[in-house]
């Protein structure tokens, strides 16, 4: 019997729509970071994303016999769960009928985002690093929510825009429409911190070779997490 | 928030995408959400041992529509039964009444074959029934979407009628977590009393819906979409309870979302 560990997302995936009693949880257990990080940051709110991450894990546990298999196994979590976490935000926002960046800021108590933004942490206390890390974050709470998710799954998570437009179910040029939007929202809020390099060095580890006219509004990073973690 | 922005230089651009996929990577999931995510599973699953939920039964890509099957043949087959559920109430002697209906779902067919042919189309695949359970590989147990199990009309009628004097509540998508308390409040009984091992249907007079497996639960009779639906309120599960808008005739969930459980 082969160890729940040794077995790729597919094949439990595989086992769970067989009858397998634990190897959702065993599924869920390998990318949990990784399904909160993209919860997180395309909600702006742990309690919105621990709502809309828990909706989107039922949804996916009962529908897994629909996963095709033309997609990786994380993908398909992936957008499973930002689509609930997006569902999330709309009925939040038809129900307080306010822009989602105000209710944000409404949610953190005492932080209003764009002040924040423009005003930065103490940097005694926090390395620049880690200040630069949370003025992005801040940041992109700011940001309508659809124009979030495509930069936190592209921009920071590292998925192609194809792959992208597969989660968020929209055409690739709309990702590309929305990551340019946000990249430029984002340019104007972190103008102070921002690293520009003189020779405007494209970040895409696949830019060797590529003409330098015309921004690439691809994935900075290989596919899958920035960090690396366990995929299939 | 004002969407004109100017285009960014390449270097503005580059900075940007640097300073993001800086802040990116995984967060370590705080211990009280992955204890609740994890009570959720587990409930999940137990729910699915018991053998009265099938899997899958909601498209891939589309978690708010009705998956119903495609071919024309099974549609023919499953000739459904109605089930007058408001005769409980009216006529003691007649407590649920059966009546043979032709495949008048047509029309909803059409419609939930429409978004899935748009979407197989776009992906360059056709749609089969069996699709998702087929390239699974190693399961070759694998449920099919929307399979009926055979015995979704005895599970159906099995559920005790439990007639309400209340008029039909409205479960609206745009209010779906406030409709779906408000129900849990004024619908459940007392936790001491709860009893999640059967199935209790709770509708007022004259609500019809098609039957299915709904599975073990407290059932409420609903208006969703302008259409009868079933709310399952599912045992809880620690402090949390599943509540699921499901779909008259197939059983299919529309919605699935979990609430503070009530006590």
């Amino acid at each position: 019997m082969v160890s729940e560990d040794a077995m790729t997302d597919r094949e439990l995936l595989a086992a769970h729509v067989a009858g397998d009693a634990t190897a959702f949880g065993t599924l869920v257990a390998r990318h949990r970071d990784r399904l909160w990080a993209v919860a997180l940051r395309t909600c702006g709110h742990p309690e919105t994303a621990a709502d809309g991450l828990q909706d989107g894990l039922v949804s996916a546990f009962r529908r897994a016999a629909t996963f095709r298999g033309d997609a990786a196994v994380t993908t398909w979590l992936h957008r499973v769960v930002v689509n609930a976490c997006l569902d999330r935000l709309r009925a939040e926002k038809v129900r307080r009928a306010e822009p989602l960046p105000d209710d944000l800021d409404d949610l953190h108590s005492g932080h209003p985002h764009r002040e924040v933004a423009a005003d930065a942490a103490d940097p005694a206390e926090h390395g620049v690093a880690a200040e630069r890390r949370e003025r992005v974050l801040t940041a992109l709470r700011t940001l309508p929510e659809e124009q979030r998710a495509a930069i936190v799954l592209v921009d920071m998570e590292g998925y192609p825009v194809a792959e992208v437009a597969q989660i968020l179910d929209c055409a690739e040029g709309t990702v590309k429409s929305r990551c340019s939007r946000g990249r430029a929202r984002l340019a104007v809020l972190l103008a102070d911190v921002l690293d520009l390099d003189d020779d405007g060095a494209d970040p895409s580890p696949h830019a060797a070779g590529n003409p330098a006219a015309g921004p690439d509004v691809g994935s900075v990073t290989p596919r899958g997490p920035p960090a690396g973690t366990a995929v299939d | 928030m004002n969407d004109a922005t100017e285009p960014l230089s390449p270097s503005q651009e580059a900075a940007v995408r640097r300073a993001l996929a800086d802040a990116g990577g995984p967060v370590p999931m705080p211990a009280d959400v992955a204890e609740r995510i994890d009570g959720v599973i587990a409930g999940l699953a137990a729910e699915r041992t018991s053998g009265t939920r099938p899997l899958g039964g909601v498209h891939e890509s589309h978690p708010e529509a009705v998956v119903v099957p495609l071919d024309p043949a099974a549609r023919r087959r499953r000739r459904r039964v109605r089930v007058l559920l408001g005769a409980a109430a009216a006529v003691a002697a007649i407590t649920v009444g059966f009546g043979l209906v032709a495949d008048r779902g047509g029309e909803h067919d059409l419609s939930a074959a429409k978004e899935i042919a748009q979407e197989d189309s776009a992906r360059g695949s056709a749609a089969t029934d069996d699709a998702g359970a087929g390239v699974l590989e190693g399961a070759p147990e694998a449920v099919a979407p929307s399979a009926a199990p055979p015995d979704a009309d005895r599970l159906y009628v099995g559920a005790e009628r439990v007639p309400s004097d209340q008029p039909l509540r409205e479960v609206r998508i745009a209010y779906l977590r406030e409709d779906l308390v408000a129900l849990q409040h004024v619908s459940l009984p007392h936790p001491s009393t709860a009893d999640y091992s059967g199935a209790t249907l709770s509708a007022p007079a004259g609500f019809m819906c098609d039957p299915a497996a709904f599975g073990p639960g407290h059932l409420v009779g609903v208006e969703y979409d302008g259409k009868p639906a079933v709310v399952a309120f599912r045992a809880p599960v620690g402090t949390t309870q599943v509540a699921e808008v499901l779909a008259c005739g197939t059983g299919d969930v529309i919605h699935s979302t979990t609430l503070a459980a009530t006590g």
